[in-house]
């Protein structure tokens, strides 16, 4: 009897351990690019760099992973108008309330707090891609899906891209749209796209699988304008009068004797 | 017999904390335990809503990326140039059914596919082993470059506008080479931008 409980209590045990391992474990894909897939984000990709000027809205909301594990959702709403090759104007609001305004006209970067009265800027180089790189990865400051802006979008979407699924047709909000399914080296991407001769990207969802706790970031567009008009004072920040000027808490990019470190 | 029962229980109960241990310490290994100071994370990698990893990386990051980005490619084209050349003609396996085929055409029909098959393992096992190689350099920089902005970032205390609000202390503004500090409590602080977020972080 004795030993038919330890078998059993062995049994449950491995068991257990199996079915533990088994949630950690990533589960293959079967890598493959099909060609609907990509005549999907080709012809969204042309029909944005179509037009020089454009604007949406997105309603974004991204996990975030605590120290505990446990997973929290936030939110920014953005407005963001696009003008090629240099300009950029986002509104944004989160759900705190906490609101912000960035700025590029061109020449410098631009960002503005209503609510603290505030502003700071630094100089801008480049087109929109290498400022919004430079914003991104030296100011720390977020913009979501800021690869709309670029004047190739089918390249930089499928930069690194090793599954590409079309899984068929959806109605996302009323609009007939493609369901793509995207994978490259770092992230899981579902994307919406709609049919018809207006192919402008309706949902987003991204899933950061290598990051930990595995956190999504989600976008609902709306509100697209491929011809918005009286645009050139929404790229022209003037400080108003009682607002004080900060500056950018910039980390110096690594020196050489850093990269060594890094090593 | 109760006795055995409570053995086998406690038993269970222990191989079950020793496994969660283990599930916790896989978990750690594979880059968790991360954050800490604030009573709630607010940033991540999701809120940067990027598709692809920072593109920020140091120069020989990029250019050797690129080269092993040039190597995949290539060695998935050769790759496909040579499938096409050792497959069948079309109608062949139709006429290999035939009843009268002999042992030959049958050998070497299989010495065929046992060689496609062969040769389609070994592209695949390089196309693993080529974005395995490329997945693991990319995330190194990545964990590199990420540590590095953590390390300065988390270096200077900060607190953000509401909390300033509610500290309540009497601060004293100071300005110093045109740039307004704020002392409060004998901490002196700076207004900045930091990232999309207005906050005071302490400069001394």
């Amino acid at each position: 009897m004795h030993y038919r409980i330890r078998i059993l209590a062995s049994l449950l045990t491995a068991a257990f351990c199996l079915s533990a391992h088994a949630q950690t474990a990533e589960s293959p894909e079967t890598p493959e690019i099909e060609p609907e897939a990509l005549s999907v984000l080709q012809a969204m990709s042309d029909f944005l760099a179509a037009s020089d000027e454009f604007y949406y809205e997105i309603d974004t909301t991204y996990d975030v992973v605590q120290p505990s594990g446990v997973k929290y959702e936030f939110g920014v709403a953005r407005k963001n108008l696009v003008a090629r090759p240099d300009r950029l104007h986002i509104e944004a609001i989160r759900r705190n309330g906490v609101a912000g305004t960035m700025i590029f006209d061109g020449k410098h970067i631009w960002a503005y707090s209503k609510e603290a009265n505030v502003y700071a800027q630094t100089e801008q180089v480049g087109d929109l891609v290498e400022s919004i790189e430079f914003a991104v990865s030296e100011l720390r400051i977020k913009t979501p899906l800021s690869e709309i802006a670029s004047p190739d979008l089918f390249a930089s979407i499928t930069r690194d891209l090793e599954t590409a699924y079309h899984l068929g047709e959806n109605v996302v909000r009323g609009v007939t749209s493609d369901h793509l399914f995207l994978r490259n080296d770092y992230a899981d991407v579902q994307l919406w796209v709609a049919t018809g001769d207006e192919p402008l990207l309706q949902r987003i969802v991204i899933d950061y699988r290598e990051e930990r706790g595995q956190p999504q970031f989600r976008a609902q567009f709306s509100n697209w304008n491929m011809a918005p008009k009286n645009t050139r004072e929404k790229f022209t920040f003037v400080p108003p009068k009682d607002a004080e000027r900060i500056r950018f808490y910039v980390a110096a990019p690594p020196s050489d004797s850093n990269r060594e470190d890094a090593k | 017999m109760k006795s055995t029962q409570g053995k086998v229980v406690v038993s269970l109960v222990l191989a079950s904390v020793v496994c969660l241990l283990a599930v916790d310490f896989a978990e750690a290994r594979r880059g968790g335990g991360r954050g800490g100071g604030h009573s709630m994370t607010r940033g991540g990698p999701a809120a940067s809503g990027s598709m692809h990893r920072s593109q920020a990386r140091p120069q020989r990051s990029s250019s050797r990326s690129s080269m092993s980005n040039q190597r995949y490619q290539g060695s998935r084209q050769a790759g496909s140039r040579d499938y096409a050349a050792q497959r069948p003609e079309p109608g062949t396996a139709n006429r290999d059914n035939r009843p009268e085929m002999n042992q030959d055409r049958l050998d070497q029909r299989q010495d065929n596919i046992d060689q496609r098959r062969d040769t389609n393992q070994d592209r695949y096992d390089q196309r693993q082993e080529n974005i395995n190689e490329r997945q693991d350099f990319a995330k190194e920089v990545h964990n590199d470059r990420e540590e590095w902005y953590e390390d300065r970032w988390r270096g200077h205390s900060y607190v953000s506008v509401s909390v300033w609000g509610s500290m309540g202390c009497s601060y004293r503004r100071v300005v110093v080479g045109g740039v307004t500090y704020y002392d409060c409590n004998g901490v002196r602080y700076e207004r900045v931008y930091r990232g999309s977020e207005v906050v005071y972080v302490v400069v001394n």
